[in-house]
């Protein structure tokens, strides 16, 4: 039993450190789910876990400032606080897929998330997947995906988390977590209240005159409630049920030049709610997890008809070493999708079933190798067979110093939005899925010492993507078409250092990503795209941090860095790159059994006028304070 | 309209800017003239711009509102007006009136930024008065209401407002009447230029006039088909009895209502789309005389947008959107459908002016 187990979770060994922190020998006890779910059958991956100071920081933020930060990930925002869509390896918004307990929580109408209505404090772990991800994932894994997690705690007693921050411009979010349990039972409730007024001053350079005013109509206003419920039967066999309920209202902060002019001001409201409730249970026989979901999206932009989706989602894979060497796991999923949109025919459903495999063979003990395959079946057409195939070598180990020469190749796809195939008029039913390749190669480097620990990794890669589908006029309405042909490469670096004294704690971590992303072909006779970087890909993107702790004080600087990005597919216009730099610092106060944490924060310090996304104003130098308590007792 | 429908997810999407730098060309004081190039822009993108096209040299400038002005326009364009020695161009996105000089298009007066002004379209001038034809908001269906006929005094730039049915669009003045071709419904509106009132008002077959042009014989001329389901037709009006002489229906083709006269106003090109999901786009030629709809195209070709006529040489120009996200081309044509050449412009040209 315990050499099955050892083998199962043996391939946790590539886990960044925090994961290692887990006692072994509790783990050779108990089924526990912990990291990312799919990374054993991932060697060869590039992945990255953002660190839990990193999210402590920015607890109160969203997952587009946690990530655009603490990674080389660009983020494309319509306006402070407003849609954020994410760019992996120069592929578009849709291009990523977001796991939330192994639910991908894509629109399935836009088919992408909105970073900005996701609130660091809903999650326990973030992991960036980079590369082309559909033999885990499935649709929309093209350049990478975002995996939320949350492993159970299963430990007596029960804490409580408070936050609350304040800043610049009406800035505001409450936060309160609870978790509660007895070892056997457990519950955690999670909720959420946020608040942005956004009227915040600039220099209108879109107007006459470029006068200095205040941004109008930019409000969001989010709150949810994530509670969490688990039973564990014995050490070998769990339940857990999530459920989530967010809200969001958001105003859509106008271009520039509209800043003034109130007649057109826009509105978007959005309602989700999602559940996922998952059964583990550990036998001689292997790993069975069976799992079960529902999300309902509901969208209203201004006044109009909602555009809401529904789907059941159920899942059931197996797992099961066979030798020392080899582990294998295989499973099925089935999602069954109903969208109420005034704008598609009435009665369209869709289902999906997929068929999935993974195995993890380790020819030597330095030598492990992945391959993993997926199909999917769609109505009225079948996803292109998604399989990947990696390995991860451990050229040189020392007691503390290892090098690992990475490599894979994998497939992708994406399905067609309901949007791209639905939509009345232009949706197109005959639309394929996208289709993509990749292949990279990395070596990742790292070292540890009673105090210091260093570990860096650099990575080459090669995108492409077919069928890229782009919606084109078509006279009186836009069209989806499979047109575009991609091909991407690109080189990114990290490098992080941690050194721990007695008293102090510094660390620095450092991300780079050159991303060169490029149309293939020309569309039509008269587009001059061929060959040319495709519109918001910036071609450097790098994120800096510097951490330094003393007794109960801390500091800590960020700088990120994104470089100019062309407008036009034709690259004839561009937004001028810019740099940004965060400053925090805070202090830990004791308060009898309490913990708390002041944090202080002051965000663009160099007051850089920029613009991510272009004729969107940006807010210049502005502050926060925030406020943590933390309280927890256990018997 | 879908096509504001659609940005809602299209937002998604990237925006985008268009310019390009290219060697500016002194404008030829005699010769034939320049053309001057109306790039819309991506819808809700802020980033029209204006070319020019200098027939005699054949070379082009980009971006010529940001190189004389030193600043962007940040708008999307839907017309330029000429008027005397002055350039109107009605923006949407930002809302605005944008007045520059019509040959170094410098700005000569800061914009008309009134609240009146949302969503301008198209502008006519009569008696040293502007005649502007204004959307105003949409609804939750995006549905223009509260549309007006702005009406500015060119000596001062002051705006009364008319009451318009909703999505006025083509607006055309003759003698001292103003016609406003009401896209949202079936009729074509008639303002007293004297009055600055609506005096009648002249109802159509087809839903969905949106524009108007005169022809040699100085009869009106009214198309349908652009914010509508219903059949595209031609209707040719006696401006002063406002009597409809003649009514072509275009049954067989998809016209958008988009076209042009030749510069002896005797014959017209209109646009059409392929039936969807086809993205073809074909010009068609047909008389003033004409009764019944052309049976062939002139030109096919894909993704055709604007259509304009260049009344010094009769040489058709025609503006090619590739897509919302790159910059577009200019066909020139002869009027026989002969290529003559292409140059590269800004996103989306969708109309034209010779000066």
């Amino acid at each position: 039993m315990k050499k099955i187990l050892l083998f199962i979770i043996s391939g946790l060994s590539m886990l960044p450190a925090a994961a290692q922190e887990f006692d072994r020998e509790q783990w050779l006890e108990e089924v526990e789910i912990v990291g990312i779910p799919p990374e054993k059958y991932a060697a060869g991956s590039k992945i990255e876990t953002i660190d839990s100071t990193a999210q402590a920081v920015q607890l109160s933020g969203s997952l587009s400032d946690l990530l655009a930060q603490n990674s080389s990930l660009y983020f494309k925002e319509y306006g402070h606080g407003m849609l954020s869509t994410v760019s992996f390896r120069g592929t578009s918004a849709s291009h990523t897929a977001v796991l939330w307990h192994g639910l991908n929580i894509n629109s399935l109408t836009l088919g992408s998330t909105d970073f900005s209505n996701l609130p660091v404090f809903m999650f326990e772990a973030v992991a960036v997947h980079y590369g082309s991800g559909s033999a885990w994932y499935g649709s929309d894994a093209i350049g990478g995906s975002i995996v939320l997690h949350a492993p159970p705690l299963w430990t007596p007693g029960y804490s409580l988390q408070f936050v609350q921050t304040l800043g610049s411009f009406g800035q505001n979010f409450s936060g309160l977590k609870s978790t509660y349990g007895n070892g056997k039972w457990e519950g955690k409730t999670t909720t959420y209240y946020l608040q942005t007024d956004n009227n915040f001053a600039f220099k209108n350079t879109a107007r006459y005159g470029q006068p200095r005013e205040r941004q109008q109509n930019a409000g969001v206003q989010n709150y949810g409630i994530l509670q969490e419920a688990g039973y564990r039967f014995s050490s070998r066999r769990y339940v857990y049920l999530h459920t989530w309920y967010e809200q969001s209202r958001n105003d859509i902060q106008p271009v520039m030049g509209n800043n003034l002019k109130p007649e057109t001001y826009e509105h978007i409201r959005d309602r989700h709610l999602r559940s996922v409730i998952e059964y583990h249970q550990l036998t001689a026989q292997g790993h069975l997890s069976l799992m079960a979901g529902f999300v309902n999206d509901q969208q209203l932009y201004n006044r109009q008809a909602p555009i809401a989706t529904s789907r059941l989602m159920a899942q059931a894979t197996h797992e099961q070493s066979m030798s020392r060497k080899l582990t294998l796991k295989a499973g099925g999923s089935f999602q069954y999708i109903v969208p109420e949109v005034a704008y598609y025919e009435p009665g369209i459903t869709q289902r999906r079933y997929d068929l999935f495999a993974s195995l993890r063979y380790l020819p030597y003990t330095r030598w492990q190798l992945s391959l993993n395959a997926r199909q999917a079946f769609v109505t009225g057409f079948r996803a292109p067979l998604a399989p990947s195939l990696g390995s991860a070598w451990t050229i040189y180990q020392q007691k503390n110093r290892k090098l690992l020469l990475k490599n894979q190749v994998a497939r992708s796809y994406r399905v067609p939005t309901f949007n791209d195939l639905y939509w009345e008029p232009g949706g197109n039913s005959d639309l394929r899925p996208e289709n993509g390749w990749s292949t990279e190669g990395g070596l990742q480097y790292s070292q540890s010492q009673s105090r210091l620990s260093w570990t860096a990794e650099a990575t080459y890669y090669r995108l492409w993507v077919d069928d890229w589908i782009l919606w084109t006029d078509a006279g009186s309405y836009w069209s989806p078409q499979n047109m575009r042909e991609v091909e991407a490469q690109g080189i990114e670096l990290s490098n992080r250092l941690d050194w721990k004294g007695k008293r102090q704690q510094f660390s620095v971590a450092v991300h780079y990503a050159f991303t060169q992303s490029e149309n293939r072909k020309a569309l039509s006779a008269y587009d001059r795209s061929a060959g040319k970087q495709l519109p918001y890909t910036p071609l450097h993107r790098a994120a800096m941090n510097v951490h330094y702790q003393w007794r109960q004080w801390f500091v800590r600087g960020n700088t990120s860095l994104t470089s100019k990005r062309f407008l036009t597919t034709t690259n004839e216009s561009f937004l001028q790159g810019y740099t940004l730099v965060n400053l925090y610092a805070g202090k830990t106060l004791p308060l009898g059994k309490l913990r708390s944490n002041l944090t202080f924060q002051a965000n663009n310090l160099l007051n850089t006028r920029y613009q991510n996304v272009s004729n969107r104003a940006m807010p210049g130098r502005n502050y926060q304070i925030s406020l943590q308590i933390h309280f927890s007792h256990q018997p | 309209m879908y096509k504001h429908v659609f940005f809602l997810f299209l937002i998604v999407i990237t925006l985008s800017t268009a310019c390009q730098e290219d060697e500016p060309v002194s404008t030829s004081e005699t010769g034939l003239g320049d053309i001057v190039v109306i790039n819309e822009g991506k819808f809700g993108g802020a980033d029209g711009s204006l070319s020019i096209y200098n027939v005699d040299s054949q070379r082009v400038e980009n971006n010529v509102f940001e190189n004389a002005n030193s600043s962007k326009l940040s708008a999307n364009i839907q017309s330029v007006a000429l008027h005397q020695d002055q350039a109107f161009i009605l923006c949407n996105v930002a809302d605005k009136i944008e007045i520059v000089d019509a040959s170094t298009l410098q700005r000569v007066a800061p914009p008309i930024e009134d609240t009146v002004i949302i969503t301008p379209r198209y502008m006519t001038v009569a008696d040293n008065k502007a005649y502007v034809s204004v959307w105003g908001p949409y609804d939750e269906n995006y549905r223009p209401y509260d549309s007006k006929i702005a009406i500015i005094d060119l000596t001062d730039y002051t705006i009364t407002t008319l009451n318009a049915e909703d999505g006025p669009e083509g607006i055309l003045a003759y003698g001292n009447k103003v016609f406003v071709a009401n896209s949202y419904s079936n009729t074509v509106s008639v303002i007293n230029t004297q009055t600055a009132q609506i005096e009648s008002t002249i109802t159509l077959g087809s839903t969905g006039p949106v524009r108007l042009a005169l022809d040699r014989n100085e009869d009106l001329w009214v198309s349908t088909g652009g914010f509508t389901n219903d059949v595209p037709h031609f209707y040719r009006i006696d401006p002063t009895t406002l009597e409809i002489e003649a009514s072509i229906s275009i049954e067989d083709t998809r016209a958008t209502g988009n076209f042009t006269f030749n510069s002896s106003r005797d014959s017209l090109f209109f646009m059409s789309d392929e039936p969807y999901p086809a993205t073809g786009t074909a010009i068609y030629a047909m008389s003033m005389t004409a009764t019944t709809a052309p049976p062939s195209a002139l030109i096919n070709g894909n993704n055709f947008y604007g259509i304009g006529i260049d009344p010094n040489t009769n040489i058709l120009y025609v503006g090619v959107v590739p897509s919302y996200e790159t910059a577009g081309t200019v066909l020139r044509y002869r009027t026989n459908g002969t290529l003559i050449n292409d140059f590269p412009v800004g996103i989306a040209p969708n109309g034209f002016i010779s000066r």
